[in-house]
């Protein structure tokens, strides 16, 4: 560009009188996108969060805050809920795929790419159909426990309490329980969690745990003092892609789950879309985008990522 | 302590098919500067790899302080390690860097502070605590994984290629910089460099290494003045190799001749039972004379003629076609300083060098020889 | 039903709401581009917001230019969506208790006869959840890609309020004018049945299975009352709130009349029921079928006819004690339909007496068809005394309504269900 300009006098000047331009004009589709299909929306939503009304009467602004009250007094358990399952869901992610991208990271050799294709082969396959497998797959008369109740029976006894809905009377069932709508979350959303842990730790130059190993740090010191550290980033990231989602599903809990272990994402659903009460839905929506952002950010404060960017 | 700090007994390392140590014997002595010298590939990093823990011998033994420490991880090992890009870590501050390997031992606090502002000192870089790894340069970071890995007070500090992302002038400062250090604190360093000159300016030994075993292992001065094997002449500074055969010998010296039939006197101790030899002078030894003046006394003459002189400014390089082969001469600016006083192209020349200059290697029968000549 | 008007409008309210004319500019846009027709160009739609007087002319305002003769050519194949074992069936999948092309011996015959083909889905498993699914092409002026549905008195007299049926063409259907029974014309939604026949009646009761029940050491229900001593994580009640209220308001001893229930009395049976789904009581629509066939559920509230048709030999219906819910399905051409000329055709053919008594006979529900019971009686000596066939008079003695809620009693018991169900 430099030696061109010296001959060509419109690249300098198209440089000198547009250049600053360019940034902008980069930035200008995402831009776009994001006021059309995002603020504007959200705007309209939040806006219909604070009407009254109905679609027979139409809604009409009335600044009250009814929505949000009938919200926080009706729903109160859903949100419990979506909290306790997302976040499970995201530690058990944590747990199953920490390991797994470990493995792959720093095992994976030439298998890496096998590996990572098939941490990621379910999603030739929609997201129902997979939930709607595990209702098969989790069944009374499923491939699970089909064989142990018949085959061994064990399952059948009084001692195997292990909490409301997962056993009553002693007859087990896993499907509509709150374990099945926990296994559902977890196995829905591993990939989004083994992916960023993946290049977290695939980034991390294995020479940083000989050091530490030479440093006299055995195994589980290097590995608390230097490859998790390091990895913060990716456990970050795949919680946040993890958690974030899973507390807004509605398909785990619908399918998997019971009336008791409904979230919020089924409440809006229903609110939204069959009830057509859009201020409750709406202000569902917002408290939920609220909850999200104050929990990232305590969770970004928790885990220290401004350190490690610094 | 004993006289001997590391000794490696016969030691293998095979990675499947390949040997990339083979049958290694060698004893590094307490407080020495010991290098490991070698191109890419020679087997030098794997050494220092199993010295330091990081790789397992597929045979042989490893001792250090007379312990056998073949098979303890790296944490079990009273060795540190400089690695080659430095390896510090990026999520802690250079305090925590450098107090690593101590909050690991468990030394309390204040010792660490004080200890590590010590090392900081000594790697002239205080006040650098806070600081974190992305925020300093090369030349830093080299020292905070010096200071690192010296603060815990190895018995053996293994550095490898430690100055290798360096450029030349930090690489110059840091060489004595490390030498300074290595006497301060007395302690056994044992470096790995493919960077002769790097070798040759710090060692007190250096092994000289090539395909998995070393060729020679010795002072920078003997492995310079009398290198053994045409590897090492080749491999440290610039020789002069030329066919001879043994003729004959007189008292101390020996004679050989050349394929031109002039005839050379050399060290009789080095070409004790040999035949067929290749004769070795360094380009430096030589000296250019009118091919009409008469040489000084006992010294080796042949006749050449200059086909190429290159103006280095401290030196004029020529090359000099004698005794059936092609010399390379260097020839300090001293006596003749201007250009017009060179010798010039096509010059018939006299060159001249002591026989106790002359040293001798075993004929070229290989076919993977490196260059000669090659620095 | 007096609040015909008032959902009229309501449909007009939706459409503005929801789609606005950039949204009605898409829907064309789509049409022209997938050339579905779209009956009623939704851009004019809010140009007639004036509230309709009568109910018998409410779907009149929509414009459809389909009213104008359609021509009498069969086309197809015919998208029929039903529920769950609601066809007869032979072979193997009357053995599975599932249809599957081909095994329906009265739909093949159809085809047979009028050389077309029937594309038949059981797609719907409760009205709401059907609806939903082709709610947005409905709204949109747009095909929803079926031609003939069938849909609870409830649910079908909302699309016929709302102007989402395609009137019948009476010439058509024959048979249908003149074999309707008496007691099912003149419903207040349609009372000429210019957009709906019935397509069977039936009741909902209390469904187990005997062996289970015993297995476990509990004795056979033979009353709604029974159901709370039986763990409620293996039972399901219905997602339509009209079934479980109704049944629930059966079981307090409260009459469940959809025109005379109170708000309290809706939340009386709602606090009934809360425990049960505090103890893992599920709601499921038609699906209670599978549940059944996996030994997931030990009872349920259930539709009469389908446990005996398509369930195991060990599923039984009962009526309970305290009595049972009467409703009718009924058979709805949507807005657009490609085929409404074989639609009208198939609704003539099951109103033949003959074919009506072969799919009754087989489901176990209640026919809409004059000379039906004959036919069955003909066909299975047996059946005369099948209860679920020929309600007993004590049964019938028993028979409740629940299907015209007014809208306010609607919405307060959509609310309770809702809190019921989680959502």
């Amino acid at each position: 560009m430099t030696a061109g300009s010296a001959r060509t006098p419109r690249g300098p000047t198209f440089r000198a009188r547009f250049g600053h331009a360019v940034p902008y004009l980069l930035l200008a589709p995402g831009l776009f996108w994001l006021v059309v299909f995002y603020v504007i929306p959200a705007v309209q939503m939040f806006t219909y969060s604070i009407s009254t009304g109905s679609l027979e009467t139409g809604f009409e602004m009335s600044l009250t805050g009814d929505a949000y009250a009938t919200a926080i007094d009706r729903f109160g358990k859903q949100f419990m809920n979506s909290i306790l399952f997302g976040g499970a869901a995201t530690l058990l992610t944590l747990a199953i795929g920490f390991p797994v991208a470990y493995t792959i990271a720093f095992r994976g050799g030439r298998y890496k790419n096998l590996i990572l294709f098939l941490v990621i082969a379910p999603f030739f396959t929609s997201f129902l159909i997979r939930t709607i497998s595990w209702k098969i797959l989790l069944g009374d008369e499923g491939p699970l426990l089909a064989p142990l109740r018949h085959g061994l029976g064990f399952l059948d006894n009084d001692w195997l309490l292990i909490g409301h809905g997962a056993v009553i009377d002693g007859r087990f069932s896993l499907l509509n329980t709150p374990i099945s709508q926990l296994a559902g979350l977890t196995y829905n959303f591993l990939p989004f969690m083994i992916l960023p842990l993946y290049v977290a730790l695939e980034k991390i130059d294995p020479r940083l745990i000989e050091a530490a190993e030479d440093l006299f740090a055995n195994r589980a010191a290097a590995f608390r003092r230097v490859t998790l550290p390091l990895a913060l980033p990716g456990v970050f990231a795949g919680s946040l892609l993890t958690f974030i989602p899973a507390m807004g599903d509605y398909i785990n809990a619908e399918l998997l789950g019971n009336p008791g272990t409904r979230m919020i994402g089924n409440v809006i659903q229903n609110r939204l879309l069959v009830q057509n009460d859009y201020p409750v839905g709406s202000a569902l929506s917002f408290m939920l985008m609220a909850g999200i952002l104050v929990a990232v950010a305590v969770y970004a404060r928790a885990l220290g990522t401004e350190q490690l960017t610094g | 302590m004993p006289e001997v700090d590391v000794r490696l007994v016969e030691v293998v390392k095979k990675f499947g098919e390949a040997v990339a140590v083979d049958h290694i014997n060698l004893e590094v002595r307490d407080g020495e500067f010991f290098s490991l010298l070698g191109p890419s590939g020679c087997g030098k990093t794997t050494t220092l790899r199993m010295i330091g823990g990081f790789e397992q011998p597929t045979s042989g033994l490893i001792e250090l302080n007379g312990e056998d420490v073949t098979w303890l991880p790296p944490f079990r090992r009273n060795v540190n390690t400089v690695f080659q890009n430095y390896a510090l870590f990026p999520h802690l501050t250079i305090f925590e860097n450098v107090a690593f390997g101590l909050r690991r031992k468990g030394v309390k606090g204040s010792e660490v502070k004080s200890r590590v502002s010590e090392m900081l000192d000594l790697v002239e870089l205080p006040g650098f605590e806070a600081r974190k790894p992305t925020q300093i340069s090369g030349g830093q970071a080299q020292r905070v994984a010096l200071a690192r890995a010296l603060i815990n007070r190895p018995a053996v500090l293994l550095l490898d290629e430690p100055l290798g992302a360096l450029d030349l002038k930090l690489r110059k400062q840091m060489q004595v910089e490390l030498k300074r250090i290595q006497q301060e604190v007395g302690i056994t360093f044992i470096y790995v460099t493919h960077d002769q000159e790097e070798a040759m300016t710090m060692s007190d030994r250096i092994a000289v290494m090539n395909k998995g075993r070393y060729e020679q292992l010795g002072d920078p001065e003997m492995l310079y003045e009398r290198p053994t094997t045409r590897f090492v002449a080749s491999f440290l500074g610039v020789s002069n190799l030329l066919p001879a055969t043994v003729v004959g010998r007189d008292g101390t010296h020996g004679s050989v001749s050349l394929a031109d039939g002039s005839t050379i006197r050399v060290p009789a101790a080095l070409i004790d039972g040999a035949t067929r030899v290749d004769l070795g002078i360094r380009p430096e030894k030589i000296r250019l004379h009118e091919s009409d003046a008469v040489p000084p006394a006992g010294h080796n003459r042949l006749a050449g003629i200059v086909r190429d002189a290159s103006y280095l400014g401290v030196s004029t390089q020529y090359q000099v076609e004698a005794g059936g082969g092609m010399l390379t001469v260097y020839e300090q600016n001293v006596e003749r300083a201007s250009r017009a006083e060179l010798w010039a192209r096509g010059d018939a020349v006299q060159l001249t060098w002591s026989p106790d200059h002359t040293f001798v290697v075993p004929p070229d029968d290989s076919v993977d020889q490196p260059g000669a000549g090659a620095p | 039903m007096s609040e015909q008007p008032q959902s009229f409008s309501h449909d007009l309210t939706r459409r503005r709401f929801i789609q606005g004319s950039a949204m009605a500019g898409v829907a064309a846009f789509i049409a022209a581009c997938t050339g579905t027709r779209a009956s009623a160009p939704p851009a004019s739609a809010p140009a007639s917001t004036a509230p309709v007087a009568s109910s018998s002319v409410a779907p009149s305002v929509a414009p459809s230019p389909s009213v104008a003769a359609s021509p009498k050519v069969v086309s197809g194949p015919l998208k029929f969506a039903n529920w769950p074992a609601y066809i007869d069936l032979a072979g193997a999948a009357g053995e599975a208790g599932e249809y599957s092309p081909g095994s329906s011996p009265s739909l093949e015959e159809f085809q047979k006869q009028f050389k077309v083909k029937v594309d038949y889905q059981e797609k719907i498993g409760d009205n709401a959840t059907f609806v939903e699914t082709i709610k947005p092409a409905l709204v949109g002026g747009l095909a929803t890609g079926w031609d003939l549905m069938v849909l609870t008195d409830w649910m079908a007299s909302k699309v016929v309020a709302n102007g989402w049926a395609e009137k019948i063409d009476q010439t058509n259907v024959p048979n249908c004018t003149g074999n309707i029974r008496d007691a099912l014309k003149g419903q207040a939604w349609d009372a000429t049945n210019d957009y709906h026949y019935p397509w069977q009646s039936g009741m909902t009761g209390v469904g187990f299975n005997a062996k289970t029940l015993k297995d476990n050491g509990i004795a056979e229900p033979t009353k709604i009352a029974d159901l709370w001593n039986i763990p409620p994580d293996k039972m399901t009640f219905l997602t339509e709130a009209r079934d479980t209220f109704g049944l629930v308001l059966l079981k307090l001893g409260v009459d469940a009349n959809g025109e005379t229930v109170t708000e309290q009395q809706l939340k009386d049976a709602a606090a009934a029921i809360q425990p049960l789904v505090d103890g893992g009581l599920r709601f499921t629509g038609n699906e209670y079928l599978e549940s059944f066939a996996q030994k997931k559920v030990w009872a349920a509230f259930v539709w009469s006819g389908d446990l005996a048709s398509s369930g195991g030999d060990d599923d039984k219906f009962i009526f309970p004690e305290e009595g049972t819910l009467i409703w009718t399905d009924n058979m709805l051409i949507p807005k657009g339909a490609a085929n409404r000329y074989t639609a009208e055709l198939m609704m003539n053919y099951v109103y033949d007496p003959k074919i009506a008594a072969q799919i009754a006979n087989y489901i176990y529900y209640v026919s809409p068809v004059k000379g039906a019971d004959e036919e069955i009686k003909k066909l299975d000596p047996e059946a005369a005394t099948n209860p679920l066939l020929f309600p007993t008079p004590e049964t019938v003695a028993k028979q409740h309504n629940f299907q015209s809620l007014s809208e306010e009693m609607e919405k307060i018991m959509n609310d309770l269900y809702s809190t019921l169900s989680g959502t």
